[in-house]
């Protein structure tokens, strides 16, 4: 044991007069009494208690003493030997397996709880840091000594349905070396990784380790949930519609904990009705289970939910909450002279899903060539009423390009933006852009595909109330209707020019965000949660969808459902008996400081006690 | 002064009354089984030879033809025996004793009793030799004025032997104590009772006698005796002291009705008066 005031060892010397002033204290006073004898009657019967009566004084003055020495001991500040009273950073694991019951609450209140004892240890010289991590590292706390602070960011921690992200712990150790460093040095530096980011802080991370190796080394880990947690959970599923009937299919994964192959069933229900459509006896192995899908005859868009009935550890797990979105194919006219393949493009993603629709008038997109996009000039009001277009080999007069020269030879086309969402599964580099001509496109225009001498080969122009999607390439003579890239193309820029360039996935894992629906900037979308609120942004993703269940958004006149389910295997399979705990010896509760401080209260309540006695009886 | 003028003045229309016809040597106010020459008839009985032919009933002669004497009763005084408590556990209360004794002592002299005053402690201690008649109030008045407590343990039933020895005829014996004697009550009532003494006592205890206000650490002191002892007095002890007096006063209740003694406590807190008047006079000591 280290001391960290040890001058004040000399108050132990108060010792000496404590023991003469009590000695001269505890000299009863003299009473006078005229019955003497009957007192003497009294006295026989307690004779038995004379021993204790006799000792009493002398245990008065030990309690006493004791008092003296807890508090002097207390004043040198005695530190337990072995811990070097690092600053901590306390990391509790919130992740939806803390939810898991371990039949003495969750793991998370046992973290909580843990955390709390290694901060009533703090001895007021040590500082400590209070952090939750799941999806992501979220600071309660800053580095502090003040325990009732730490506490009550202990206690402000609270459950989550997210999934543990190991790639967190690393980069919090990067970054709080880089923190370290700009405290040393004051200004940020790059990473060291051959700094030892223990030399500084003891960053200990409480959960139940289902990270696994990818804590790092100067992490430790502090073990929660000893006890084998029997645990099943659907890891991985999805709705989609059947191509060419009215039928739905359900993938599904499912993965235990359990020591021996458990049964079960699978319920999937339709929510907006509440009916059960369809149950599902499954045997789970333990481990990861196969995937498996199930077909059913339905196709009523809005909100189901697929249920694993099981009494278990861990009851997020067990839903998942889907969507099946409605058919709204993307109306698509062709004008342009070889209809053929344009119309075998748009028909091929038809029958796939019915995402666009072959019209003969009207149309959300029209598909033309050269001269066809002039058809619908601009307004006085420079408005061009009517579709979206998609031009291929731009020649003449359009409100689309201000001229139109010879035609180039295009080598090597450079992507100005390979990751914009219109050719995000297009190889734009490998297209052969034969009979593209040198164009000059108007102000305000979206470059995507330029050739060497920067001639524009794809490009989009927004003109008030319309856009056109701009390939600057003749289809025939490259024979670009042969290549696996036009239905692409077609497809990809369609559902750009009808804001679908995002599609909804059935469900979200916790945490992840949705795309949101429709084009447009600065459009706010408003949804409502789980939990009845509602939040409004103008980002073209949602917020992080942190709890499990579904979400109504909308926007301008659009609505739509989005949901998100719990889906992880590492937050399923949760039996961690098999993780070593890797934490160094720590403090947990009292501090020598406060332990002393408890034992003079209570020496000094039991002399209290004997004191009562002796002045009162 | 022990006793206030006024007050004595009442205490003259008290009668000293003893339970039992008493026997004395002069002729007083108090009745006795003696037939002689008293002015109460009390029986007739047939002439003797060297009876009082004056006390002859003629009428009778004169119409029985026999002779036959009148007996009449003959009204002497009675001796009362005062025994006042002088040891030191009577300090708190001795002033007050004193009052009594006076008052009944003041009666006893206005009846033409004869008065005795002994103080009990460690011996039998004369306070007032036997006298009579209200000549004597003032010197009876000067010694109780001039006694004090005693030093040394009470010996309550040595003196009742030593006074047993002493005072063979019937008399009126009033003990004036708190009874609170380590050596007990029982043989010095006996003695006391030993010729037929008419015995009275007057309890007088205070609240320091049959209450424990004590709490926690004391070193107790016996005050007659100065022995000591440390001890820790809690509500238990205080309530077992308490109950041990409230069954020595039980005790002495039961010995003075198995005895035929009249018995009344009274305490400090009572008037003097009010003692004299109501108390004594419903215990039957005083008309």
């Amino acid at each position: 044991m280290n001391f960290a005031n040890p001058i004040f060892f000399w108050t132990f010397l108060s010792l000496i007069p404590l023991v003469a002033i009590y000695l001269l204290k505890v000299r009863p006073t003299r009473k006078p009494t005229t019955a003497y004898f009957l007192w003497q009657e009294i006295f026989k019967e307690k004779r038995a208690q004379s021993l204790l009566h006799r000792l009493r004084d002398a245990l008065s003055l030990l309690l006493m003493l004791l008092v003296f020495s807890a508090i002097a001991l207390a004043l040198t500040k005695p530190v337990w030997q072995g811990d070097d009273r690092k600053d901590l950073v306390l990391l509790i694991d919130n992740s939806a397996s803390m939810n898991a019951e371990d039949g003495f609450g969750t793991r998370l209140s046992a973290a909580k709880k843990t955390a709390a004892q290694i901060v009533e240890s703090l001895n007021g010289t040590q500082r400590c840091s209070i952090a939750s991590i799941s999806d992501k590292v979220r600071y309660v706390s800053n580095m502090t000594d003040n325990p009732r602070e730490l506490l009550n960011s202990i206690d402000s921690i609270s459950a989550s349905h997210l999934p543990f992200d190991p790639a967190l712990l690393d980069q919090f150790r990067k970054r709080q070396k880089d923190d370290d460093d700009g405290e040393s040095d004051g200004e940020k530096k790059e990473l060291d990784d051959d700094q030892d980011l223990s030399k500084s802080h003891r960053v200990i991370l409480i959960g139940d380790g289902l990270a696994g190796a990818d804590i790092s080394p100067d992490i430790e880990l502090l073990k929660i949930g000893d006890k084998r947690s029997d645990n099943a959970g659907i890891i991985a599923c999805d709705l989609q519609r059947l191509p060419a009937n009215n039928r739905v299919a359900v993938f599904y994964q499912l993965a235990s904990s359990f020591a021996e192959p458990i049964e079960a069933e699978l319920v999937l229900s339709f929510e907006d009705s509440e009916n059960i459509v369809k149950l599902i006896p499954v045997t789970i192995d333990p481990g990861t289970n196969q995937a498996a899908v199930f077909e059913f005859e339905n196709s009523d868009e809005g909100r189901w939910q697929l249920t694993l009935e099981i009494e278990d550890a861990l009851a997020q797990d067990n839903h998942a909450y889907l969507v099946l979105p409605p058919v709204e194919p993307i109306p698509v006219r062709v004008d342009a002279q070889e209809r053929f393949f344009f119309e075998n493009s748009v028909l091929a993603f038809s029958k796939s899903g019915g995402i666009l629709q072959l019209v003969d008038e009207g149309g959300q997109l029209r598909i033309c060539q050269g001269a066809e996009a002039s058809s619908e000039s601009p307004d006085a009001d420079g408005t061009i009423a009517g579709s979206d277009l998609l031009v291929f080999r731009p020649e003449g007069e359009s409100p689309w390009w201000s001229e139109v020269g010879e035609e180039i030879e295009v080598a090597i086309p450079r992507v100005i933006d390979d990751s914009h969402p219109a050719l995000r599964h297009l190889d734009a580099a490998s297209i052969p852009f034969v009979g593209a001509r040198r164009l000059t496109v108007p102000p305000g225009a979206e470059v995507w595909v330029v050739a060497e001498d920067g001639t524009p080969l794809i490009y989009k122009l927004t003109r008030s109330g319309s856009s056109a999607v701009v390939v600057n390439l003749d289809p025939l003579n490259s024979n670009f209707y042969f290549s696996a890239w036009f239905p692409v193309l077609v497809y990809s820029t369609a559902k750009h020019l009808a804001g679908r360039t995002e599609t909804l996935r059935s469900t979200y894992t916790t945490g992840q965000v949705s795309p949101v629906l429709g084009s447009g900037q600065n459009v706010v979308t408003e949804m409502t949660l789980p939990s009845g609120e509602s939040v409004s942004f103008t980002t073209p993703q949602t917020p992080s969808m942190k709890t499990a269940g579904f979400y109504q958004l909308k926007r301008n006149d659009d609505s739509w459902l989005t949901s998100s389910s719990l889906l992880s295997v590492n937050d399923t399979l949760i039996d961690n008996s098999e993780i070593k705990d890797t934490s160094k010896p720590i403090n947990r509760g009292w501090s020598p400081v406060g332990l002393l401080t408890v034992l003079a209260i209570a020496f000094i309540t039991l002399e209290s006690i004997l004191y009562q006695r002796r002045k009162v009886g | 002064m022990l006793t206030d003028p006024s007050f004595i003045r009442k205490l003259d229309s008290l009668y000293l009354l003893a339970r039992k016809v008493l026997s004395g040597s002069l002729q007083a106010d108090r009745k006795s089984t003696k037939k002689g020459t008293g002015i109460t008839f009390a029986d007739y009985a047939e002439y003797y030879l060297g009876a009082d032919y004056r006390s002859i009933d003629w009428r009778v002669f004169a119409r029985f033809e026999n002779l036959v004497i009148k007996l009449f009763e003959v009204e002497e005084d009675a001796t009362i025996y005062i025994l006042l408590d002088q040891s030191r556990s009577m300090q708190s209360k001795f002033d007050y004793s004193r009052q009594l004794a006076a008052g009944l002592g003041y009666i006893a002299l206005n009846c033409l009793d004869r008065l005795a005053v002994y103080g009990i402690g460690e011996t039998l201690t004369p306070l007032l030799s036997p006298c009579r008649g209200r000549g004597s109030v003032m010197k009876f008045l000067q010694g109780l004025e001039d006694s004090q407590t005693a030093t040394g343990d009470s010996q309550f039933n040595n003196c009742c032997r030593l006074f047993q020895a002493r005072h063979s005829r019937r008399s009126v014996v009033i003990v004036i104590s708190d009874f609170l004697f380590p050596g007990g009550f029982d043989d010095g009532l006996s003695y006391l009772q030993w010729h037929k003494h008419d015995v009275y006592c007057l309890q007088v205890q205070n609240d320091d006698d049959t209450r424990c206000d004590l709490k926690g650490d004391v070193e107790l002191e016996c005050v007659e005796t100065s022995a000591r002892r440390r001890m820790t007095i809690s509500p238990r002890e205080a309530r077992l002291y308490e109950q041990a007096v409230e069954e020595w006063n039980q005790q002495l209740k039961v010995s003075c009705a198995k005895r035929g003694i009249g018995l009344a406590s009274t305490s400090p807190d009572v008037a003097f008066e009010r003692v004299i008047q109501d108390i004594l006079r419903r215990g039957g000591l005083v008309a």
